[in-house]
């Protein structure tokens, strides 16, 4: 028996208004009823829940769910570092809003082409490049070429007399999105500064703790010089993911054994 | 001298509280001027209860109509704290279920933020435990959510 799980669901409604995103999935894997409570459909209720999780705790995220996509899968795509296409984790991939993912560089590659490209080997004529939204990487201008294709197809099928009216119709479309694209974008670059930020600090206070452990003779157990030397304490700083005490348990593991052949190695060079 | 009206828990157990207490709840004060018995607040709970509107009885009203700062305060003051930590969870769940019933809204949050607390940062074994809940996904379940949620963990 558990009054946790007796509670009246306004009540734990509540409870889940103080806790971050990342609790909040948390606890939605303790057992069925907090999985259907906070994971299964799409409710009102359940999407509350999470925007204002999101709301309170990625204040820098104040822009909702782009269209077709719930909080909680927003959350993801937000803090998730994996790339769409290729499925690795890379910590330089960004989210592409305009084509609703996030990419890494090499994967962006094979898939997009330069504006310049697109017209100086007429692919595509330049009047239908204006009816999508680009992307910029390095401030030059590209196109996904999974949308720039069907839109190039969609414009070769037009009567003369159609095509005018779709163009106007299109650009329209796209100057939604573009205004769109651009806010996000620059919530993005703030958020990423914010989170980083955020993610040092919670490492840092960890490793100040660690700092303190004693030996029983009564000398440090670690040297933050040499901890700063260990790669897995070096990368873990690169992420914008939350730092959880998930994380820490994985991170610590890592860092205290390669602590441990670092000193191996030192005591070795000395001797 | 201050007024007082008498609560008599569901076991039985009669408190004579100051009025001003009553006043400042809407459900307590429904009862304002007669003796009130609560059907679903035994002795041991309303005495703690009570306890906590006697420390606040000075506070300045709340504006619950604005839902938002209400929510936004994460912050427990020491007084609070203290007093909430003093509890079991048992006791805990109980001083929630009854400022539930008797429209206290800052105990209430106070006991909410407690319990979010208790879960804040935790493994999925570790909210179990605490809690005393039973894990009753299928092993298939689990793994489907484990691979759902991978996202969110670190390597």
């Amino acid at each position: 028996y558990s009054p946790l799980i007796t509670l009246p669901p306004e009540i734990f409604l509540n409870i889940c208004r103080y806790l971050p995103p990342f609790d909040l999935l948390s606890l939605s894997r303790v057992c069925r009823l907090f999985y259907n409570d906070l994971c299964l459909g799409e409710s009102v209720t359940i999407q509350e829940i999470w925007r204002q999780s999101r709301l309170i705790f990625m204040p820098y995220r104040q822009m909702g769910p782009p269209e077709g996509m719930n909080e909680k899968e927003y959350v993801r795509f937000l803090v998730e570092d994996k790339c769409y296409f290729c499925g690795r984790r890379n910590k330089n991939s960004r989210i592409y809003w305009e084509r609703g993912v996030r990419s890494c560089f090499e994967c962006l590659k094979t898939r997009t082409k330069s504006q310049e490209e697109l017209i100086e080997s007429k692919i595509v004529p330049p009047a239908v490049l204006h009816l999508l939204p680009c992307s910029y990487t390095r401030s030059i201008p590209i196109f996904w070429l999974d949308q720039i294709m069907p839109k190039h197809e969609e414009f070769k099928r037009l009567t003369s007399q159609e095509c005018l009216s779709w163009m106007e119709n299109q650009r329209n479309i796209t100057e939604q999105i573009e205004k769109e694209m651009d806010s996000r974008f620059f919530e993005d670059m703030a958020a990423k500064k914010v989170q980083k930020t955020e993610r040092k600090h919670a490492i840092d206070a960890k490793i100040n703790e660690l700092c303190l452990e004693m030996n029983e003779n009564g000398t440090h157990k670690y040297l933050r010089k040499y901890l700063d030397q260990c790669h897995s304490l070096k990368n873990s700083y690169k992420y914008i993911r939350p730092f959880t005490e998930k994380a820490w348990r994985v991170l610590q593991r890592k860092v205290t054994r390669e602590y441990s052949e670092l000193m191996e190695q030192e005591k070795e060079n000395m001797t | 001298e201050n007024e007082t009206i008498t609560l008599r828990s569901s076991d039985g157990i009669e408190f004579h509280i100051d009025a001003r207490i009553a006043n400042r709840y809407t459900l307590l004060n429904n009862w304002n001027g007669e003796n009130a018995s609560l059907p679903n607040v035994t002795g041991k709970v309303l005495e703690k209860v009570l306890e906590w509107c006697e420390h606040h009885i000075n506070d300045p009203p709340l504006n619950y109509d604005n839902d938002d700062s209400r929510r936004r305060n994460f912050e427990i003051d020491d007084w609070d704290e203290n007093f909430i930590n003093c509890v079991n969870q048992d006791m805990l769940f109980e001083i929630i279920l009854a400022a539930n019933y008797l429209d206290i809204k800052p105990l209430l949050d106070i006991g909410c933020k407690t319990v979010a607390n208790m879960i804040k940062s935790k493994s999925l074994e570790e909210i179990r435990s605490t809690f005393n809940i039973v894990n009753d996904f299928t092993p298939e379940e689990e793994e489907a959510i484990r691979r759902e949620n991978e996202w969110a963990d670190d390597q």
